[in-house]
């Protein structure tokens, strides 16, 4: 049920080539994008990549060099950060030491200066939202980290921002209650259909959380898409390095024919993989960077009966197992490949030499060597 | 073990030392004879009735009190924003980056020995035309206090994470209002050590007192140092006494609003 108090159009966020220099360290080059209303977009890149100067950025807390910040068409660049509408979760949440729960979550509706009975409203409505009902006298201090964090998304979210910015919301949290609190945050989002951006490092958090993934390196933005493209077709050798687990291989296409080419290694065998993506424009004698995943190769004893390509003879240097799952270093004469096979499938192989193998479809082009 | 009861032992001995002179001058201030002698001969309240009916002496402690206080006062209102802009902000100073400099400048009179800084001011004072007035004495002692208040001020804000102001500024309230809402109340503690630090500090100043003071216009420390010299009856200790009392009683007030930890914040 969705209050009338709480109906409220989602807004666009669009930033226009943002650019921020501190010094002589460009943090942040040249980004655009937009994201969708109601749609949580995750700001996912190693630390040091500009995710967290960007979310500053468009929260007002940092001013740009160049480029600007739009919501709902409006530029904001202009607009302080007090008056700017947007709701910043901190990573340390940032809760007032000396206010109590309830005075924490009343802060921005005080200031806004809302009458007494709206605030109660809202107070009561947000403790519900977030599980803390009767723990509004207590202090941030007499709080479990989760709760914590929950009073700072709830003192977020009780002023109905236009756009919510998370900036690692749950790196200060244990394990499994990270899981759970993002599942909680989830809903709570989906629910209120607010446009959020959500920064993170953790590439299984912003997969869960996030319709659209901006995987950002070195202030530039690698790749925009759902999670689903993402992982599927990384187009950089960065953005197939830094999602999931992968064998990065250097190769140089012998030909391109009928919708296959044939890609030599550098150890001279040759590897077939569908030209689709970057393989469609290449031409014998181009180098091309590959990708595959490590769940899509297969170690064998004896050779593989079926499909007559991508089958490489090599060695099994040594298996560690991992439960479900056996991760296999492999040498396959002189390329070293990193493979999780399903541990039943590999228990019988013995560590030694081995043929291992993967599909044409396995074999992803990830950019120009 | 026998550490243990040798390292008791020191800490007793230390303890007496410390208050021997303390105890010693408390009894007496209740002696009944007019020298100063210890053990106290019998009991009386007529040297603190002596003192505390005597106008000069009364005159003497208001001063003290009311120059502590004001001095006290600007030294916080001095203080607030230099010790913000220091603690939170860069500082810059044509392009360059000031705020170490600024700092120790800040801090310097902590490090200048007080009796040349006394010669110092007493004859700046006299320049400026101000030398044996209350306003002259008031900015002698503002100086030696402020180092005390920006100090525990600069400590209380930089353990303020920026994130807690960024918050209360994204949440709508703009900067003037998150200082008075969120960074001043969070930095409570350290104003208030601080201040009655820089309070007592005031109070008990000798050294550079006795370069600003002048006939009608002497704080209590300078009154009593020239009492001794004179006369070294008993009402000397019964003032000491007044003395010792007015500053427990703000120490103890410091340890109750605070605990423990404020009492080396300074």
């Amino acid at each position: 049920m969705v209050m009338p108090t709480e109906r409220r159009k989602s807004s666009t966020l669009t930033v226009e080539s943002l650019t921020k220099v501190f010094g002589n360290h460009t943090a942040v080059d040249e980004i655009s994008f937009q994201t969708i209303p109601g749609e949580i977009t995750a700001f996912l890149g190693p630390s040091g990549c500009g995710k967290t100067t960007t979310l500053r950025i468009i929260a007002g807390l940092e001013s740009p060099t160049s480029g600007s910040v739009y919501i709902d068409g409006e530029q904001v660049n202009d607009v302080p950060a007090h008056r700017r509408d947007i709701g910043l979760v901190f990573q340390d949440y940032a809760l007032f030491p000396h206010m109590t729960v309830r005075q924490n979550i009343e802060f921005g509706l005080k200031i806004k200066g809302l009458n007494q009975q709206e605030i109660q409203e809202r107070l009561e409505k947000s403790l519900t939202q977030v599980n803390l009902a009767g723990k509004e006298d207590r202090y941030p201090q007499q709080l479990s980290g989760g709760e914590q964090q929950r009073v700072a998304v709830a003192r977020t979210l009780v002023t109905q921002p236009r756009v919510l910015l998370f900036d690692e919301p749950l790196s200060n949290l244990d394990a499994k209650l990270r899981e759970s609190t993002r599942l909680e945050l989830h809903n709570l989002q989906r629910k209120l259909g607010i446009t959020s951006i959500y920064v993170t490092h953790d590439q299984i958090e912003a997969f869960a959380i996030a319709d659209k993934i901006m995987l950002m390196n070195k202030g530039k933005i690698d790749q925009f898409g759902t999670p689903e493209e993402i992982y599927a077709s990384p187009r950089t050798a960065f953005a197939a390095d830094f999602i999931g687990t992968s064998n990065i291989l250097e190769t140089t296409v012998r030909s391109v024919n009928q919708g296959i080419c044939t890609l030599a290694l550098k150890n001279g065998q040759m590897i077939t993989g569908f030209a689709v993506g970057k393989a469609s424009e290449v031409s014998p004698g181009d180098h091309l960077l590959v990708m595959i995943r490590t769940q899509k190769i297969r170690m064998t004893n004896t050779k593989p009966e079926r499909g007559q390509v991508n089958i490489l003879p090599g060695k099994c240097l040594y298996k560690v197992f991992l439960g479900d799952s056996t991760r296999c270093l492999l040498d396959a004469e002189g390329i070293r490949l990193t493979a999780d096979c399903e541990s039943e499938c590999v228990t019988n192989v013995r560590e030694g030499d081995v043929y291992v193998s993967f599909d044409v479809s396995a074999v992803v082009p990830v950019g120009r060597g | 073990m026998i550490l243990d009861r040798l390292y008791k032992l020191y800490v007793y001995v230390m303890y007496f030392f410390i208050l021997i002179p303390l105890i010693i001058i408390v009894g007496t201030s209740f002696t009944t004879s007019q020298y100063v002698t210890f053990p106290p001969e019998g009991f009386s309240l007529k040297w603190f009735v002596r003192v505390l009916t005597s106008y000069s002496w009364m005159f003497s402690f208001f001063l003290s009190a009311v120059i502590a206080l004001v001095s006290m006062g600007i030294a916080i209102l001095v203080s607030l924003p230099a010790a913000k802009a220091l603690a939170k902000h860069r500082v810059t100073f044509l392009g360059r980056d000031v705020g170490v400099t600024l700092r120790t400048l800040f801090l310097s009179p902590i490090v200048i020995p007080m009796i040349v800084f006394g010669i110092g001011i007493a004859i700046t004072l006299q320049t400026l035309g101000l030398y044996g007035t209350f306003p002259g004495l008031v900015i002698g002692h503002l100086i030696i206090v402020v180092p005390y208040v920006l100090r525990s001020l600069i400590v209380s804000f930089e353990g303020i994470p920026d994130s807690v102001e960024e918050a209360a500024i994204t949440l709508g309230a703009t900067p003037i209002k998150t200082f008075f809402k969120v960074t001043l109340p969070m930095a409570k503690s350290g104003l208030i050590a601080g201040s009655l630090f820089a309070f007592i500090w005031s109070f008990e100043n000798v050294t550079v007192s006795i370069f600003l003071a002048v006939p009608g216009l002497t704080p209590l420390p300078i009154r009593m140092w020239g009492y001794l010299s004179e006369f070294a009856d008993p009402s000397l200790c019964a003032v000491a006494t007044i003395f010792i009392v007015v500053a427990f009683g703000v120490f103890l007030a410091i340890y109750r609003k605070m605990g423990k930890a404020s009492m080396f914040a300074v």
